[in-house]
């Protein structure tokens, strides 16, 4: 089954257009990464995939439902959690979990049982009967977490879950992704790439209101596969610009924090000749390694051609 | 499946934030200060310096219904105050703070999430003003004299959709803002509009407006007339109060169901 179909989906404001055509479709796998810049449009895409707004334009179905006909259904299979989570801060987390599950319509026995296991799991059960006017923002992020999974959804949407965290919290809320998506479908957008090549098995990358790609990482990978080598060098002062610049194997080349990264036309030729050329400028190698791709490169490189 | 838990919730949170205590309180405190103020006038009246020697003020007692009407009369104002105070964050602020998309994103209906806010807020306003109007009739009949609680029960009971229009405009208002002082400042200004502006348009329209809605009552709680007379008046202003109460409550409703939240 298809989790998320989405053919032409405009969205219109007053004075801008936040989507635009937008098309693509996601099966019923582990976790989806939605890449994209600040205002690329992905909060606005969850905001019509979850049912608090219409699209302007064009088809959209969540497990099989539409968001606009069927916005009920929707709801009751999907779990939300936006990028900052609010609750009633009068409430503790058992009230808010009791209340949400009634709310799915769940009984009594479901709810404690669901509650005391998702507490458990998001690390905040020490804190279950205190107000969440009192929680840190780590901790209400888990909460927003913990109650999207009462009703057990098909699918679970999450609006830049780790932004708001430390890197402790980063850490355990992805390890609770990883557990989640072998049991659902994760759909996560984010600008932290390091974490989506973590744990994404699908990466859909959006920019200006436009999906640019969706393939599986594992595509991605080979499709972009180039001939790269990145290394170091020991001496800051040593600019090899001129020198790669003038080099014909050299396809073209980047530099940051004192890094290279060479792609080469000729990989056998690069591989002999960049040592020697390193060397002969005066420098030596802090280190010297034939890279892959990682997706902060195919990520910068499809937004760059897109 | 949905209504039920919204609506307790709602009036959890009156306990919790302790709406369900001070509406009575306040509204206690501004109706109950009348017989108070008026039993002791002539006695502020001696203690106050800068009358001549000698002066006599004569003030003749009023009686117990009149005491107790011009509480009402002078409620009026401070308690729409303290109702739209009450009320104008109730969605605006939920829109605000991200909550109302919290709720939104569950199997909850934009209608059910209307009516249940406005239910709380009609049954808080009710059960203050009878608690408030309860005991300050008690407490004027003990320093002014006896009163016919048949009249001051139905004189409340035409009073209260005045209330409810406070409440139901600041609800409308509140579907529309997204910040509650926007809400609260709407609502206010378009409260003193509704219950000043009519009476200068005509005997018809004063008739029909909350203004005229409080006449009745508090020819009701006078009892100058018969209840059947005073009930007779108080039609058309029932009429006028009870049929903007509905065209904005649904209005409130329309609003939410069409907003961006």
């Amino acid at each position: 089954m298809r989790v998320i179909e989405c053919d032409g989906l405009t969205k219109e404001y007053k004075d801008h257009k936040a989507l635009k055509n937008v098309t693509f479709s996601i099966d019923n796998i582990g976790c989806i990464g939605f890449l994209g810049g600040n205002g690329a449009g992905k909060t606005t895409t969850i905001r019509v995939l979850t049912g608090l707004a219409a699209p302007t334009a064009g088809k959209v179905k969540v497990v099989g439902y539409d968001v606009v006909t069927e916005r009920n259904k929707v709801t009751s299979e999907v779990g939300y959690c936006p990028q900052i989570p609010a609750f009633y801060n009068y409430m503790t987390a058992v009230e808010w979990m009791h209340w949400v599950g009634k709310l799915y319509g769940l009984d009594k026995h479901t709810i404690a049982q669901r509650t005391d296991e998702l507490l458990e799991l998001c690390g905040i059960n020490e804190a279950r009967n205190r107000p969440i006017s009192g929680y840190s923002g780590g901790m209400k992020q888990r909460l927003g977490i913990a109650q999207a999974l009462i009703h057990n959804p098909k699918l679970l949407v999450l609006d830049e879950p780790v932004s708001a965290l430390d890197p402790m919290g980063r850490h355990d809320v992805l390890l609770l992704i990883e557990k989640l998506k072998r049991h659902m479908t994760v759909f996560m957008s984010t600008h932290i790439l390091d974490d989506v090549e973590r744990i994404a098995d699908h990466i859909v990358i959006i920019k200006d209101g436009t999906v640019l790609l969706s393939s599986s990482l594992e595509e991605l990978r080979a499709s972009h596969v180039e001939p790269l080598i990145e290394f170091k060098l020991d001496q800051e002062d040593i600019d090899l610009a001129d020198v790669l610049d003038g080099l014909a194997w050299v396809k073209e080349w980047s530099q940051d924090g004192g890094v290279y990264k060479v792609f080469a036309n000729d990989m056998p030729q690069a591989k002999a000749r960049l040592p020697h050329i390193v060397l002969e400028s005066g420098g030596t190698l802090a280190y010297y390694r034939l890279s892959a791709l990682t997706l902060q490169d195919i990520f910068l490189k499809v937004v760059n051609n897109g | 499946m949905t209504s039920y838990p919204m609506i307790r919730k709602e009036f959890h949170e009156l306990m919790k934030t302790y709406k369900i205590l001070i509406v009575p309180i306040v509204f206690i405190a501004l109706m109950i200060t009348q017989p108070i103020t008026m039993k002791m006038l002539p006695e502020i009246l001696a203690n106050s310096t800068g009358l001549p020697k000698g002066t006599v003020i004569n003030i003749p007692t009023p009686s117990a219904p009149e005491v107790l009407s011009t509480a009402i009369s002078k409620f009026s104002s401070l308690g729409t105050f303290v109702l739209i105070l009450v009320a104008m964050g109730t969605i605006a602020g939920e829109k605000a703070s991200g909550v109302a998309s919290m709720v939104f994103v569950k199997p909850v209906s934009r209608a059910k999430y209307y009516l249940a806010k406005a239910v709380t807020y009609y049954a808080l306003t009710i059960g203050s003003m009878l608690i408030g109007i309860g005991i300050t009739a008690y407490y004027t009949q003990l320093l002014f004299g006896q009163l016919d609680w048949a009249h001051v029960w139905l004189g409340t009971l035409i009073y209260i959709p005045n209330l409810l229009l406070v409440v139901t405009t600041t609800i409308c208002a509140s579907s529309f803002f997204n910040n509650a002082v926007g809400a609260g400042g709407a609502s206010l200004l378009f409260n003193i509009v509704i219950f000043t502006v009519p009476q200068f348009l005509g005997k018809f329209l004063d008739m029909v407006s909350p203004g005229g809605l409080t006449n009745a009552a508090i020819m009701m709680i006078q009892e100058n007339s018969t209840i059947a007379e005073a009930a007779i008046t108080a039609v058309p202003g029932l009429a006028g109060v009870l049929t903007l109460n509905f065209v904005f409550f649904f209005m409130g409703w329309y609003l939410l169901e069409r907003s961006e939240i």
